[in-house]
């Protein structure tokens, strides 16, 4: 390989990059196990002198992270297994079915997707207040369920049309009901796209902010957002070390997950980002 | 298929699917549409008070209002001279033969996937005006001068927050290139090479060109995306200080939630639902008209 000059900065500006993305996190993490004296200190890039677990310990116990963790985790399985159920049985029918007005029923299904539900806020918190549905579990799984639902039926209806309509003839002639055909012969050839969508549901529901702000008040029903805000809220810059903590402490599961499952996250993500 | 018998099938797959999508997407616009015209103070037992236009009147008269919009706009710049670039570089590099080409691919997306409120409240430490990271960093390079309390000022305090979001979106961006740059055939490029074209020429005037549909929905995501910013400004400055970085949506949550000013939320809500709308459908044309010629 010729070493040009160009190479070599090309080369440089990649690392470069790599330090700008990464080096943040590291520093985080650095700060997380340091006392305030060390974090205003001047020793910048340093490891701390004393590696203070203590912080994290700080950040389980009083900010109840672990817990908050696990709802998010909870919010993000049950919200995203309805929602790709929801919209199965929708892109079924959607797709593969003929019956009068199919097209202007997958058009009003798709409009949710030009609708930003950051200014549903208002009235989708009136509703839930009509039914008392505050710091209820079901109620806010369903409701991240919905949220997800024009775009996965837009993704799996979509991958549906592709495969063959042979398939249903056949499974029926052989006597096959529409649910066994369903999820028994073209969920599984169907599975790219539920597994594209699912990705991309569980990580915003997992991530969501907002639902959580308004909608949950129950310190046992914080998911991380909410108790990473109330945590720092607390203790903030008087006391860095365990706000640090906290924050890797919501990072940490996030990068697992992702380094686990590189190529589905990427591609799951990158697709979602083309929502429109 | 299953001919008339098609019916009931339809009925119990779609139904359930209808009911909770139009409970939940469709009955809020309108009833958003229909509150804007409403004044209401977010109490249950307050009636609403018909008030007709004066929300809107109150919404194009505020100056925050107006302010919020540019920095809709700076979102949307920031995506072109900021993302654009970067984000088609680094996909440049994740898509050639360099060493180590999955270790920076890796680097560049992680931000992107972490918790939004993790990473907000992240930056909101590291630009903190005393001990912040970015300060100690200027201190050491000898820049003490440009110290200051990042996300505290008024004039600079939304550009601050833009560069962060082009720090979290940046990798996500630059996956949406590559699968562009990976679609592009090697017969292309092996052609091209025959012609006598090298290095940046080949990305210029292969490359480029060939992209022209990324591009395309890469414009149509920038501006319809910044229109939608809500989280990385909530946590970063909940649209402070004093409101100079405030975007609508961070608006309407600051209005009805904060001063009970529902009637004002909604205006502004549709205000977003309507520019959403007219955006997407404009833009769309206009990319696809473009490409008929």
């Amino acid at each position: 390989m010729i070493k040009s000059p160009l190479r070599i900065a090309i080369y440089a500006f990649a690392v470069l990059c790599a330090v700008v993305f990464l080096y943040p996190l590291l520093f985080s993490f650095q700060n997380s196990l340091k006392d305030n004296t060390e974090i205003y200190g001047d020793a910048v890039f340093s490891f701390p002198s004393d590696w203070l677990w203590s912080n994290y310990k700080q950040a389980v116990v009083d900010g109840n992270m672990l817990w908050a963790i696990f709802n998010s985790f909870f919010y993000a399985a049950a919200g995203t297994l309805l929602a790709l159920l929801l919209a199965l049985m929708a892109s079924f029918v959607l797709s593969r079915l003929n019956f009068k007005f199919r097209e202007v029923i997958y058009l009003y299904f798709i409009t949710g997707l030009m609708i930003p539900v950051f200014s549903l806020m208002i009235p989708i918190s009136r509703l839930i207040g009509t039914v008392n549905g505050f710091n209820n579990y079901f109620v806010l799984i369903i409701l991240y369920a919905v949220i997800e639902l024009p775009f996965a039926i837009f993704l799996i209806s979509g991958f549906m049309r592709g495969i063959s309509k042979e398939i249903d003839e056949s499974a029926v002639i052989d006597g096959c009901k529409p649910r066994t055909l369903l999820f028994r012969i073209l969920l599984p050839l169907t599975m790219p796209a539920i597994s594209t969508a699912g990705i991309l549901a569980f990580f915003s529901i997992y991530n969501d902010l907002i639902w959580n702000v308004l909608l949950i008040t129950d310190k046992n029903m914080y998911n991380i957002s909410m108790a990473l805000f109330s945590f720092v809220g607390q203790y903030g810059a008087v006391q860095m070390g365990p706000t640090f903590a906290s924050i890797m402490i919501t990072i940490i599961p996030t990068v697992v997950v992702y380094l686990l499952f590189q190529e589905k996250v990427e591609n799951g993500l990158s697709a979602g980002a083309v929502k429109e | 298929m299953f001919g008339r018998r098609v019916y009931p099938t339809v009925i119990l797959f779609l139904l359930p699917v209808f009911v909770l999508y139009t409970l939940i997407f469709i009955v809020p616009v309108i009833q958003t549409a229909y509150m804007s015209f409403f004044s209401w103070n977010g109490i249950k037992s307050v009636p609403l008070e018909f008030v007709g236009w004066s929300n809107y009147a109150d919404m194009f008269s505020k100056p925050e209002f107006y302010r919020s919009l540019k920095n809709v706009g700076v979102f949307i710049l920031a995506s072109f001279v900021l993302i654009l670039p970067i984000g088609f570089t680094l996909a440049l590099i994740i898509t050639s033969k360099m060493r180590g080409r999955r270790f920076f691919k890796v680097a560049y997306f992680m931000p992107a996937i972490l918790p939004l409120t993790s990473v907000g409240l992240m930056w909101q430490f590291l630009l903190k005006g005393d001990g912040g990271f970015v300060n100690k960093i200027l201190e050491l390079m000898g820049l003490g001068v440009l110290q200051q309390d990042w996300l505290g000022q008024p004039a600079i305090a939304i550009y601050v927050v833009v560069v962060v979001n082009a720090w979290i979106y940046v990798g996500l961006n630059m996956i949406i290139f590559a699968s562009g740059i990976v679609s592009i055939s090697d017969e292309i490029y092996e052609a091209a090479s025959l012609d006598g074209a090298v290095g940046w020429r080949k990305i210029l005037y292969i490359t480029v060109p060939l992209m022209r549909e990324t591009f395309k929905i890469f414009s149509v995501l920038a501006v319809t995306q910044s229109l939608r910013v809500f989280g990385q400004i909530f946590v970063m400055t909940g649209g402070g200080p004093n409101g100079a970085t405030d975007v609508p949506t961070t608006m309407l949550y600051n209005e009805s939630f904060k001063y009970n000013n529902f009637g004002m939320g909604n205006s502004i809500g549709t205000f977003i639902i309507v520019t959403g709308f007219i955006l997407t459908v404009l833009l769309n044309k206009l990319m696809s008209s473009k490409e008929s010629r």
